[in-house]
């Protein structure tokens, strides 16, 4: 599961996606809408994508994360659209044998899509909103 | 003789310029770098942002000075910030 969508996430349905019998450890990575951004109370925000690549460039982060950590399973899944404070935007789940190379390649996982994946978001606040650069 | 692309806009890009998608016709040879100076020029708000664009070209990121070719898409990308 590699995927963007403009529908709610499930983490246990992402989690789900990596359990192997072989596998000891799950770790997972929800990131969600804080309410509050630089003293600003935030009303909502929306995400855009350029869908096609984004998904591709998903797979890449999870090739990539299947390279250094051999015996891994990845599942990451992206909301897009507008986001009310609470909910979830993204979901990384890494499934291993040992809890060790789950954490390390969970942490590599999200640093990766925020460098690679053309995904953008914009803040909503009381007064204004503008796309983060 | 032109060539025939297709533009693409992402965020703040596509506010800007106020469309998503955007057919043209360019100059053989023409860049990636090219058609931004003439966006910048169309749409002086594009000018405005620090100079942090990217682009994709047929979905992966390239050059901003690669040659382009007939119906390529071209897509600029602003600074990322999923997750």
């Amino acid at each position: 599961m590699l995927q963007i969508t403009d529908e709610p996430i499930s983490p246990e349905l992402v989690i789900g996606e990596v359990k192997r019998e072989a596998y000891g450890a799950v770790v997972s990575f929800v990131g969600i809408v804080r309410g509050y951004q630089e003293g600003k109370r935030i009303l909502y925000l929306e995400y855009d994508a350029y869908k096609e690549m984004a998904e591709r460039k998903l797979k890449q982060v999870a090739d990539e994360v299947r390279r250094r950590w051999e015996i891994t399973q990845v599942a990451i899944i992206h909301r897009i659209g507008r986001l009310e404070v609470g909910e979830t935007i993204v979901v990384i789940a890494v499934g291993a044998p040992h809890r060790k190379e789950a954490f390390e390649a969970c942490r590599y996982a999200i640093d990766r899509l925020k460098e690679i994946v053309p995904i953008w978001k914009k803040e909503v606040w009381e007064g204004g909103e503008a796309w983060v650069q | 003789m032109g060539l025939k692309i297709k533009l693409r806009f992402f965020a703040l890009y596509r506010e800007v310029v106020g469309k998503e998608l955007m057919q043209m016709e360019v100059e053989e040879e023409a860049t990636p770098a090219e058609i931004w100076d003439e966006l910048c020029h169309n749409f002086p708000k594009l000018a405005e942002q620090l100079d942090t664009w990217k682009v994709a070209v047929n979905g992966e990121y390239a050059d901003r000075y690669v040659i382009l070719r007939e119906g390529d898409e071209v897509a600029f990308i602003p600074p990322l910030s999923g997750g």
